[in-house]
């Protein structure tokens, strides 16, 4: 494995054989965690300058993977989707999950992977892949960035049908309290420290719109999602991982919401992007409401707790740009 | 764009390859988007002719920013050098060197476009030879290309005014993404007929063009492309793809329609379903076998000729006959470099290819008298789940040798199609457009 | 439904059968175990609108079924419309007649653009054997809902507390009819001895069906009547290469306990089958608008149903009755059709009902004629093949036949076919279409 300083397009993809099992993936995540956490409080932190060279240069790629019939239909059935012949793009975020999942358990992965959050999702979609046909999936470490809560990594997954690119999705994580960076992040920490001193931030000027649909998450459901989706972390399913990561109870997935969402949102047409930004995590069991930023336009939508009022998601549907 | 070569060329066999060739790292190519269609920087007009002054003309009265002489340190869109009045090779030069003196300002992208007559249709052998030489030299520096940079010509027949549509069509193709793999080619103006579109955003509006093989791949990009620029839609692919097909149709709000476009009554079956006239057939389906000629079974050499030459031929003769053409027939026929220059393993498929390029010349009168166009485009190394079936190294190598060091997409081909469609494309008969990356392989 | 006579006076319109869309019908736990009827209905209407270019369009209404139907599906038609790219203004309802609904969709829709009520529709059916819905015991069912109404947590227990292991086997829905306790193959194994079918003669009959459906598929007939699914791109119950000698190697399956020998096996009835059709339906005036061809137009529907309970009549010939009736109506003779389309439940359903219309006495004393309908000529009994080959998902199997016969009497010219269907609770519907 290449020094990780070493800048260039020194790239070495490791092809796996088959896909890599989550449990043990979660296991090592675990481990890796504690050990980056104890790292990274030794280590010196890099200038934000540096931050291309942190990137770690592994790719891991899975060729000639089918979707299964029959777990696709339990996935969309799911999320509210029809059972079509094209994959919805959030199965495609599962079928790239353990291969995302690798890139943030390797060695060279500068964060601790347990208890990173989900903040964003951007996938740019170029033509939905056919449920018959083989895909090539890779995913890779995109951009570490300082963050004013910790650091952000983008990790990237592009997904081809023999040379033509069908999908390509930037996942975005923020490793909360990480300090990979002496520098950068200032800004915004200065900001919504003046904001927080006014008594108001961005977040509480958040009016919903009409309701268009609710959504009931039970932790059964979100059980059932982990195993569909092969996203097992224990803060989804065990009270006590929540717990010991800050939350009240277990929390739905940031993508499960997401892909209810994007089943109601139902883009369609040639090329298209579709940007989520996710807010307060779903704590079980909840009703989440969610509606259109404009009336009788599908594109934007937004989901919040419907007691609280409190944003979970916000997504976005545009033409590709 | 992804790109896979970066893995290979650092784990695979080819890494020595790749050394040894010394291939940059290949740039994303800058392609078309609704409202982004010309180069937003300076454009560089060079020559001396009223030519060159109408063609400054022509790019003002598109919003484009206009230079005739090279502002030191702006950086250009793109160049487009006026030959039109050259009667010896000497009087190349000036223009050429112009061009050479502004390459570097040239943006990622950019465009360099020369503009000269048919050389065939010369005075005397010095304006022949001094004609032919700006032909050479676009071809040498679209090698010399970088960054996603391409070079073309437009080539015009004698008696054509520089103000025709096509040239005007042809010009701001070749400046827009839309070509953005089309480098190293000339676009042959053989006359002044086709008109200017109201809308140039939607050149197709109003038309009904049938796409065969539209269920996937390039097929379904012509699609797309097609219903973007404003044409109705018929889609046409074989049964085990109807439900792609369906799905691509009700994307693109087109009409599916299933059958074997081999059968004898494939014509008339997609005449019936346009429900009106059709105005671009694009005989799209193509498949391969690939095998050594040695082992090639019989049925891999009439399966790919049947669909790939037979039916195009059987598809434009049937709608001709039948009367299904509207006033002005596009017909667009698929072709491949590998039809041009053959290719180790393919046969059987480059005798198809090379078939469909014999066809378009040679149907070319025909559909002049009927008022309408053929050509034909040939895809070099297009990212598509056909050319995946190709051995990995043929592949890389494939795709590395072009100029523009990457494969194209299939809404590179889409577009050139959609070029040749429109109605600005009147005055180009029986040509090929190779949408290749200007590939080495071949001419 | 009125009869044609009735155009002259300006009152109806003739409602035009305008083309079809199915998907490929697949066995029972095959390829299409995990989709839903939703999903199936979906991918069939999404291949009707790619064909007619119908994106975007409001139709005036859909009409849908499924015999075999989950709780939560209660708008199945509407819900598929709205996963479909129609117009979401598109309206839609569900009908339910068992395996009659298909036909009863096209007769509905029919109605609705002869009246003028509509100018265009699709008629629609769904079936899965496969994702049937798993229905709890009656004591469970009690006991839960007693739950949901209980006020005080005791409550709740209590009435939990009166579940018995028993209560928790999941009950299967069956083909076993309500009444009677038997299944549909015991039924008609009843009426076949009744009329003495031969075990040869309905094996026959199978063997065309197959071989007649694969020929149409080989010519392509099927081209512009199906969409694949799920990799789907042929019904995968038709065997090409079956043969009389093949069937005759089959054991019987039902009717094992009568007197006389059994003779329906496997291979001479339908198998559970999972698939949907659609049909375009509509006025001229809105089929010329939209550039689509007329195949035909569906003149006359009756409905009719006998008393199999007592055992008067077998559970599947209330289409003998029903054809009689249709044919008086409208002046006709059952050797006035080119062609005629009778459901093959099993291959003895339809022998039973040849048998019947050429009895003498059946004709005479149940029908009420003064002869018998008589014979038709077997060439023109389900020539591009039937449920036999094609498999039989219950609502679908209607708008198969349908599109299927539209298509075949424009293809060759001919004039008139003969639609006949039987369902479950001794129910039965015929159809006249006729060329436009």
């Amino acid at each position: 494995m290449a020094p990780a300083h070493q800048p260039g397009p020194q790239h070495s993809t490791q092809v796996l054989d088959g896909t890599p099992a989550l449990r043990r993936l979660f296991g090592r995540a675990a481990v890796a965690s504690v050990a980056k956490r104890r790292a990274q409080d030794k280590r010196l932190p890099a200038s934000s300058a540096d931050a291309a060279a942190l990137v770690p240069p592994a790719r891991f790629a899975l060729r000639q993977v089918t979707a299964d019939a029959g777990e696709l239909t339990r996935f969309q059935h799911h999320v509210g989707e029809s059972a079509t012949d094209r994959l919805p793009v959030s199965y495609v975020h599962v079928l790239g999950f353990p291969l995302t999942l690798k890139v943030m358990t390797d060695a060279d992965f500068p964060l601790p992977p347990l208890g990173m959050v989900h903040t964003a999702n951007r996938v740019q979609v170029h033509r939905l892949p056919s449920l018959d046909e083989p895909l090539d999936l890779t995913a890779f470490t995109r951009t570490l960035a300082p963050h004013r809560r910790g650091t952000v990594a983008e990790i990237g997954l592009t997904v081809h049908s023999g040379r033509e690119l069908l999908v390509e999705e930037t996942s975005v994580y923020l490793a909360k309290g990480v300090r990979l960076f002496s520098d950068g992040g200032e800004q915004e920490a200065q900001a919504e420290q003046k904001a927080n001193a006014r008594g108001q931030s961005g977040r509480d000027e958040f009016e919903p719109p009409e309701p268009a649909a609710l959504w009931r998450f039970s932790p059964v459901d979100v059980r059932r999602y982990a195993a569909l989706s092969g996203d097992a972390n224990p803060i989804h399913t065990n009270p006590l991982a929540a717990r010991a990561f800050g939350f009240p109870r277990t929390i739905a997935h940031g993508m499960y919401t997401a892909a209810r969402a994007l089943a109601l949102q139902a883009p369609g047409g040639a090329g298209w992007q579709w940007a989520v930004r996710f807010a307060a995590p779903v704590v079980l069991p909840a009703t989440v409401a969610a509606g259109f930023a404009e009336p009788g336009d599908r594109s934007g939508l937004v989901a919040w707790h419907r007691r609280s009022g409190k944003p979970h998601l916000w997504s976005n549907i545009t033409p590709l740009d | 764009m992804s790109d896979k070569y970066l893995d290979l060329v650092s784990a695979g066999p080819l890494k020595r390859v790749a050394g040894t060739l010394g291939l940059p790292r290949p740039v994303r190519l800058k392609r078309y988007s609704q409202g982004h269609d010309l180069p937003a920087s300076p454009v560089l007009v060079l020559g001396e002719s009223a030519v060159a002054d109408g063609t400054a003309e022509t790019l003002l009265d598109w919003g484009l920013e206009v230079r005739r002489h090279a502002v030191p340190g702006e950086r250009l869109g793109g160049i487009v050098a006026v030959f039109d009045q050259v009667e010896k090779p000497a009087d190349l030069g000036d223009v050429m060197l112009a061009v050479g003196g502004a390459l570097r300002a040239l943006e990622p992208s950019g465009r360099v476009i020369t503009v000269f007559r048919d050389a065939d249709a010369s005075a005397s052998p010095a304006q022949a030879a001094a004609r032919r030489g700006v032909d050479g030299a676009t071809r040498s520096l679209a090698h010399e290309m970088r960054a996603g940079a391409t070079a073309n010509g437009i080539v015009l027949a004698e008696g054509v005014a520089p103000v025709a549509p096509s040239v005007l069509g042809a010009l701001r193709f070749l400046l827009s993404g839309r070509s953005a793999y089309v480098s190293g080619q000339f676009l042959h103006i053989g006359s002044e007929a086709g008109g200017l579109p109201a809308d140039p955003s939607r050149p197709l509006e109003g038309r009904t063009a049938v796409v065969t093989g539209a269920a996937r791949g390039i097929g379904a990009e012509i699609a797309r492309v097609l219903h973007r620029d404003g044409a109705r839609i018929i889609g046409v692919d074989v049964v085990p793809a109807s439900e792609s097909l369906a799905a691509v149709m009700n994307e693109v709000q087109g009409t599916a329609v299933q059958l074997d476009i081999t059968a004898e009554d494939a014509a008339a079956k997609i005449a019936k379903a346009a429900r009106g006239p059709v105005d671009i057939l694009v005989n799209n389906a193509g498949i391969t076998r690939d095998k050594l000629l040695a082992n090639m079974k019989p049925e891999q050499w009439h399966q790919v000729l049947d669909v790939n030459v037979q039916a195009q031929l059987q598809l434009n003769a049937g709608l001709l006959e039948a009367g299904a053409f509207g006033p002005e027939p596009r017909i667009i026929g698929l072709a491949s470099t590998s039809g041009i220059a053959g290719n180790r393993g393919q046969t059987n498929y480059a005798a198809s290819k090379a078939g469909v390029i014999g066809l378009t010349r040679a149907s070319a009168p025909e559909l002049a008298g009927a008022g309408g166009t053929i050509n034909a485009v040939a895809p070099g190394f297009i990212e598509t789940e056909m050319t995946a079936k190709m051995p990995p190294v043929t592949r890389e190598v494939a795709r590395r040798l072009s100029s523009l060091q990457q494969g194209g997409l299939p809404v590179d081909v889409a577009e050139a199609i959609a070029f040749l469609a429109a109605p600005q494309a009147g005055g180009i008969n029986g040509t090929v457009l190779r949408v290749c990356g200007q590939n080495m392989v071949g001419a | 439904m009125a009869s044609q006579s009735t155009d002259t006076q300006g009152k109806v319109r003739p409602a035009a059968i305008l083309g079809g869309n199915r998907i490929p019908f697949a066995k029972a736990n095959g390829k299409y175990a995990e989709v839903s009827n939703k999903d199936m209905l979906t991918s069939a209407l999404d291949g009707l609108i790619a064909r007619f270019g119908l994106q975007g369009v409001r139709l005036g209404e859909v009409a849908g079924g499924a015999v075999l139907k989950h709780s939560k599906d209660f708008n199945l038609t509407r819900e598929s419309v709205l996963g479909s790219a129609l117009d979401p203004a598109t309206p839609a309802f569900d009908v339910g007649q068992a395996c009659a609904t298909g036909l009863e969709t096209v007769a509905s829709i029919a109605q609705k653009i002869r009246l003028g009520q509509i100018d265009s529709g699709v008629a629609a059916g769904v079936d899965s054997a496969s994702d049937a819905p798993i229905v709890v015991t009656e004591g469970l069912r009690r006991a839960l809902l007693a739950a949901s109404r209980a006020k005080k947590p005791a409550d709740r227990v209590r009435a939990l507390a009166r579940i018995r292991p028993a209560d928790l086997v999941p009950q299967a829905p069956g083909t076993a009819e309500p009444r009677t306790g038997l299944s549909m193959g015991e039924h008609q194994a009843l009426t076949t001895a009744q009329w003495g079918i031969s075990r040869e003669a309905q094996d026959e009959l199978a063997a065309r069906s197959h071989r007649n459906l694969a020929a149409a598929w080989d010519r392509g007939f099927f081209d512009d009547l199906v969409t694949s699914y799920r990799g789907v791109y042929r019904d995968t119950t038709l065997r090409p290469d079956t043969s009389v000698d093949k069937l005759a190697k089959l054991s019987p399956v039902f009717g094992k306990s009568l007197s006389t020998p059994a003779t329906m096996t496997a291979g001479n009835s339908t198998p559970l089958t999972d698939g949907a059709a659609t049909v375009l339906l509509g006025s001229r005036e809105w089929a010329a608008e939209q550039g689509i061809e007329v195949l035909a137009h569906l003149v006359d529907v009756e409905a009719a149903a006998v008393d199999f309970v007592s055992g008067r009549d077998g559970l599947l010939m209330a289409p003998a009755y029903a054809v009689p009736r249709l044919l008086e109506r409208n002046g006709l003779s059952l050797q006035d059709f080119d062609f005629y389309e009778i459901h093959e439940a099993f291959a003895a359903t339809v022998l039973c009902h040849l048998a019947a219309w050429e009895d003498e006495s059946f004709c005479r004393e149940r029908l009420g004629l003064d002869a018998p309908l008589g014979s038709i000529d077997p060439g023109k009994l389900n020539v591009t093949g039937s449920s036999l080959a094609a498999g039989h998902p219950f609502a679908a199997t209607g708008g198969r036949i349908v599109a299927q016969t539209a298509k075949h009497l424009k293809e060759t010219g001919a004039k008139r076919a003969l639609i006949s269907i039987c369902a479950a609770g001794g129910q039965g519907l015929a159809a006249i279409v006729e060329a436009a």
